[in-house]
């Protein structure tokens, strides 16, 4: 592995009991751990950049992201919590069990967004977004890059 | 640099890529409109500024609201109903 560095300390969410890690650069990729390493190598495996929001700070209604999946073994997806948030999550989708993902986490609220990767693309759903109820919130969870991994 | 137009049925644009990303089919353009790109429509190569009205969520009744209405009701079909 190289560009190893310490990781950053990570956000606690009260509500999951879990650890969102920030992602500082888009070069690296942070492991559950909180460890993070090229994203471009891993481990013998070849990452590629196959999408890119050109826009991530507008709304992202439901919608599917067209790519050929075909040649990857896995997709990572990376989102945005809420426009302009430090808080990146990083969802990574085997494609041997295409079960849909969700990308969230907490801040003033709970936010979320469902997305399913096929072999012609992601199909990404309504964003949400939770405070004291439920509403549908097109800028949570917008998804800022695709990637492709494969052997 | 270009831009690939992701569109919905109705033309609205869903969200923008860089040509290099973009599908064989894509929508490309020069330049994309400022602020929130959901929402305008493209058509016939222009784009059309027109917003997603935004719908008020219905304001649900509280408990408060939900027994003076019983209350209401009864005094109503029992013809105890205080005139003010």
């Amino acid at each position: 592995m190289s560009n190893f560095v310490k990781p950053q300390s990570p956000i606690y969410n009260k509500a999951t009991d879990t650890y969102i890690y920030p992602l500082t650069t888009s070069d690296q990729v942070i492991m559950p751990d909180g460890t993070r390493f090229d994203a471009k190598n891993i481990g013998g495996m070849k990452m590629e950049l196959l999408w890119e929001n050109a826009t991530p700070t507008s709304e992202f209604a439901a919608q599917k992201i067209s790519l050929d999946l075909n040649p990857y073994k896995f997709v990572l997806i990376e989102s945005n919590l809420k426009p302009g948030s430090t808080q990146i999550t990083n969802n990574l989708v085997s494609k041997d069990d295409f079960r849909q993902t969700v990308l969230g986490g907490f801040s003033d609220g709970g936010y979320y967004r469902l997305a399913q990767a096929y072999n012609t693309g992601i199909q990404f759903g309504n964003g949400y977004k939770y405070t004291t109820s439920e509403s549908a919130n097109a800028s949570s969870c917008v998804p800022l890059k695709i990637y492709g991994i494969k052997e | 640099m270009k831009y690939a137009l992701n569109l919905s049925n109705e033309n609205r644009i869903l969200s923008a890529t860089f040509e290099k990303y973009a599908p064989s089919d894509a929508v490309l353009v020069d330049v994309l409109p400022d602020g929130n790109i959901a929402d305008y429509l493209y058509i016939n190569g222009e784009y059309v500024y027109e917003p997603i009205p935004v719908v008020e969520p219905e304001e649900k009744p509280s408990q408060l609201d939900i027994v003076e209405a019983q209350i209401t009701y009864t005094a109503m079909m029992t013809g105890t109903l205080l005139e003010e």
